[in-house]
């Protein structure tokens, strides 16, 4: 577990770069756990684009609108920035 | 004379100043490439243009100092509140315009520095970010810098809110950076550990910090490989943990006062609403405070003729319904606050001087107190001499309703307490508060024992 735990720091290490001008502490502990949940998180946001993608696909198909268009939701969306 | 303001210290990218009454941003050297691209990717321009981001235009007014490069002026708030006055729903906005903010900037290859809820005001009855320095280009391979910041200052308050307490809004008074997410994660009940989104983001946050503390990382090593995805997928994964957050408005002392609890019948609730408006009508103002404002049903008439008007209650069931409401009526000039009259919000933060308190943000021209006295007087034994001396020093005229103890509410109060209380009459309210104020205006109200006041401090 320990020897997991110095993997992870050292990969952090290897990939933090300090921001010219950031003034404010993100915290060792913070940055960590972002690192660890990139990998899940981010299959399940992929997962949920391409989903999302097929939602639209399908709807186009047989001309049916897609939910929350022109919304402020719409923004929430992924893939839409 | 400028004079820099006391609020904004933190970020060296730049800061507040005043100049013959003006609001200006000094923006420093240290951030003029951010600055410069913020403005040419068009950021500024659409977060403006979509009402996102307060608006600013670039002045020929001289820096401060000589760190300066430019300087802006933003177009000044009528009115700043702060968290711990805020609605459930309001601070939930205010989460979601942070990340969509983000979002937004990410996609032009810029991101928030910080995710601070002091970043946030209302504004024209909608959530603005106000600070136009918080934009920054990350670095490559680099995680969020703020994610910690926008755990502790959005998603903990929200969550302890929605699963805990609603009150948990004002641990922000004695947390000016947020809460803490390991007094967040030990608030929380156990059930939210098998909630994937609080899990991640509180419960795990906050081991990971403790865990982590002490430890050194090195910051010169750079080239990491924390994918845009992976940014990408934690904004998103806040925003879901956020938009799942819900709390409805019911079940407080005060939520259905209007539908249930009152002491007015119809008509006399209509004639107050007439005679408020009578003396309304009298007045010339911009500014409003109506204290003990429930549900905001005379704020909105105070609203008609002000600029603005803060509806403070002490319930946040009622400031939620009050916020609810005008977010859907479109209101643009109602800020629904949260206040406990009897202890109002210190000034907090550095100096005792970056967050105001209650009183500095006064006075107004126009003060509302309608059933409030007996609760000031009888619950919190208030003698009506201070209660007369405090209202003077945050108002210029006062429409107050006074209420005897003939009056059932007050019955109420003095039901299971010794009426101690032998100076609590008209009278004696009338001979106290004419040390303070001259009386324009005096009507009863009928079918009730309650008097309307209109009076201007002396």
């Amino acid at each position: 577990m320990k020897f997991v735990r110095l993997l992870t720091i050292l990969f952090v290490s290897l990939c933090y770069s300090q921001s010219a001008i950031a003034y404010l502490d993100p915290g060792t502990g913070s940055l960590l756990l972002q690192m660890l949940i990139a990998g899940i998180i981010g299959a399940m946001y992929t997962i949920k684009l391409y989903w999302y993608r097929l939602k639209i696909f399908v709807a186009q198909i047989f001309g049916i609108e897609t939910e929350s268009e022109n919304t402020q939701d719409d923004d929430n969306l992924p893939g839409q920035d | 004379m400028s004079k820099k303001l006391d609020c904004s210290f933190r970020d060296p990218s730049g800061f507040l100043f005043r100049k013959d009454a003006i609001l200006y941003r000094q923006i420093n050297h240290s951030y003029k490439e951010n600055y410069d691209y913020a403005k040419s990717s068009g950021l500024y321009d659409e977060l403006i243009e979509l009402g996102l981001l307060i608006p600013h235009e670039e002045v020929a007014v001289d820096c401060l100092d000589s760190d300066g490069f430019i300087v802006i002026k933003p177009v000044e708030l009528p009115f700043i509140s702060y968290p711990y006055e805020w609605s459930f729903s309001q601070l939930k906005e205010a989460a979601l315009l942070t990340l969509n903010i983000q979002q937004k900037a990410l996609s032009m290859g810029l991101s928030l520095k910080d995710a601070s809820s002091y970043n946030v005001q209302l504004y024209k009855g909608k959530p603005i970010f106000i600070d136009t320095l918080s934009f920054e280009k990350p670095s490559p391979g680099q995680p969020w810098v703020a994610y910690r910041q926008f755990c502790q200052h959005f998603l903990a308050p929200l969550a302890l809110m929605a699963k805990t307490d609603i009150s948990l809004n004002q641990l922000f008074k004695t947390n000016i950076d947020g809460i803490p997410l390991q007094l967040a994660s030990k608030l929380l009940p156990l059930t939210t550990r098998l909630n994937f989104s609080l899990a991640i983001h509180i419960h795990l946050h906050a081991r990971t910090q403790s865990k982590n503390a002490s430890k050194e990382i090195d910051e010169n090593q750079l080239k990491g490989s924390f994918s845009i995805t992976s940014f990408h997928a934690i904004i998103d994964s806040l925003k879901m943990a956020v938009l799942k957050l819900k709390w409805e408005p019911v079940g407080t002392e005060w939520h259905d006062y209007y539908d249930s609890n009152n002491n007015y019948t119809e008509a006399s609730m209509s004639l107050k609403k007439d005679i408020v408006n009578e003396f309304l009508d009298m007045l010339s103002f911009r500014s409003a405070w109506d204290l003990g404002a429930n549900n905001g049903t005379f704020s909105r008439l105070v609203a008609k003729n002000s600029d603005y008007v803060c509806a403070w209650d002490i319930d946040p069931a009622c400031v939620e319904q009050n916020y609810r409401t005008i977010t859907d009526s479109k209101t643009t000039n109602i800020y629904p606050l949260l206040l406990d009259l009897t202890n109002p919000v210190p000034a907090i933060g550095w100096n005792n001087k970056e967050r105001f308190s209650f009183k500095e943000r006064g006075p107004v021209d126009v003060t509302l107190a309608l059933g409030l006295i007996h609760h000031l007087a009888i619950s919190n034994n208030l003698s009506l001499d201070m209660i007369a001396q405090f209202l003077s020093e945050i108002t210029f005229t006062l429409i107050i309703e006074f209420v005897p103890k003939s009056d059932s509410q007050v019955k109420k109060l003095l039901r299971n307490r010794n009426d101690i209380f032998n100076n609590y009459d008209i009278k004696n309210f009338e001979l106290v508060f004419s040390q303070y104020f001259k009386t324009l205006g005096k009507r009863p109200i009928d079918n009730t024992d309650r008097t309307l006041y209109l009076m201007q401090v002396s």
